[in-house]
């Protein structure tokens, strides 16, 4: 069993392992720095608030991006933070094509933002995203081809093939 | 493009102050438990004082009704004979309050075909550990109605003294017991599967997660708009809602009747109902707030 609020240096340790994620996730959510290290901050705090002891590394990873997505859902929800925040104003400084491609994802609904990322920057499958997000593998499944759709031009542009088969339901 | 994706978001990192004010939440947090415990364990005396001037007076009342009624067959400190209670993963049910368990987490889950013209079926299944608790009770039967029981138990003993096969047998994927204590009970050949619409075991013989796991199952035809409900295509709260709402229609009468049979030869009955719901909260505030569909059983 993993603790990992058991002192002050291992928390520290999971912390630098696992802040990056979690901004990015929120970022992807929120497309705000600002707000992605405040969200950064909820999570942290609800690891030392929960006490919870994870099986393994993966079980914790796994808590974390729930209660990531849970706090970005929490904050896009308060209505005076819902405002249109272009990435230009950003301190991430992406190039031409990376910032296309970045504009396309924040174009997408901020579900299929997440199940692109855990798909392809954190390479579950589906079955592992429905468990992680607590939803049905076929919701994931389609969401992830609806995004993909909406991805299809750039997809084309860049050459890209996918490299899994969309899991079908049984 | 996934290239690109993936390098565009290694850019994307929280700064050296975010991460050092994260670290600082350790200290922040350990020191205010710190001052806050004396405070606590005021309250807990407190509590705990009150709570034995409480048992002080109610057995003295209890006591003097005794010693001055003339009733000397007196039942008020008796335990009361042949009840039980039906519990879901180590919880009561009753009316008020009824067991959860949330879909995707664990073994509940619900699937179909995404073609509605191919394949209108909708399976679930959940791994809920539905047992009773009581004294003297002999054989607990638990019978099911518009749903089934996916039984896997480990070993070569069947806990089940006696069953109803299920004629119509759901193919759905279960869940299976985990005896970790006994590593050559985690192999195929000492797994064993059926389906039953009705079984009976002794009291002491009931589910658990260790050895002897019971799936509850159903296939359900779903209509064009259930389905298309349930394989809705956004994430909006309402969308989850009127999933929720589908997958609840599907399961109306699905039933649980527990017959728990006493040492004494008497019987009695409870059934339990099983739906589906919408909640916006599970495993407590940590987890945050937004809707989850989980299936609950209740009295």
């Amino acid at each position: 069993m993993i603790n990992p609020c058991q002192n002050k240096q291992t928390f520290e340790a999971f912390v630098d392992k696992y802040c990056d994620m979690i901004y990015r996730i929120a970022y992807q959510n929120t497309k705000s720095s600002f707000d992605s290290e405040d969200i950064m901050q909820e999570v942290f705090l609800s690891l030392i608030k929960s006490k919870k002891l994870f099986n393994d590394d993966e079980h914790l990873k796994a808590w974390l991006i729930r209660v990531t997505v849970n706090k970005c859902i929490d904050f896009l929800k308060s209505a005076n933070k819902r405002q249109n925040v272009s990435i230009d104003t950003q301190a991430v400084c992406f190039d031409t094509h990376e910032k296309e491609i970045m504009e396309e994802i924040f174009s997408l609904p901020t579900d299929y933002r997440n199940i692109i990322y855990l798909y392809y920057y954190e390479s579950y499958t589906i079955a592992e995203i429905a468990e992680i997000l607590g939803k049905n593998k076929n919701t994931i499944n389609s969401k992830l081809q609806r995004a993909r759709k909406q991805l299809k031009p750039l997809l084309e542009k860049g050459g890209y093939h996918y490299e899994r088969n969309v899991q079908k339901s049984s | 493009m996934k290239e690109t994706y993936k390098r565009a978001l290694d850019k994307a990192k929280s700064s050296e102050i975010a991460k050092k004010k994260a670290y600082s939440l350790y200290d922040t947090e350990f020191v205010n438990e710190k001052i806050a415990k004396p405070k606590k364990k005021k309250y807990f005396l407190k509590g705990a004082i009150a709570a034995s001037v409480v048992v002080i007076l109610m057995l003295g009342s209890v006591l003097g009704v005794q010693l001055f009624s003339d009733d000397t067959k007196s039942t008020q400190l008796m335990p009361i004979k042949n009840s039980f209670i039906v519990t879901a993963n180590a919880e009561e049910i009753t009316k008020e309050k009824s067991a959860q368990v949330m879909v995707g987490e664990g073994g509940a889950s619900f699937s179909g075909s995404e073609d509605y013209e191919s394949d209108s079926s909708i399976y679930f299944t959940t791994d809920f550990e539905i047992k009773c608790e009581g004294e003297n009770i002999d054989t607990v039967t638990y019978t099911s109605r518009n749903i089934a029981f996916y039984t896997c138990y480990l070993g070569d003993e069947s806990p089940i003294i006696k069953g109803i096969e299920n004629p119509q047998f759901v193919n759905c994927a279960i869940s299976c017991p985990e005896d970790v204590s006994k590593p050559e009970y985690n192999t195929p050949d000492a797994i064993h599967s059926n389906q039953y619409t009705s079984f009976t075991v002794h009291f002491e013989n009931q589910p658990s997660k260790s050895d002897f796991l019971v799936n509850i199952v159903g296939e359900k035809q779903a209509t064009k708009e259930q389905h298309t409900a349930i394989f809705h295509e956004g994430g909006s709260e309402n969308e989850i809602y009127m999933e929720a709402q589908a997958v609840e229609e599907l399961l109306s009468n699905a039933q649980i009747d527990v017959e728990v049979k006493f040492v004494d030869g008497t019987t009695q009955t409870k059934t339990v109902v099983m739906g589906c719901e919408a909640k916006e909260y599970m495993n407590g505030e940590e987890l945050g707030y937004a809707p989850f569909i989980t299936f609950t059983l209740a009295q």
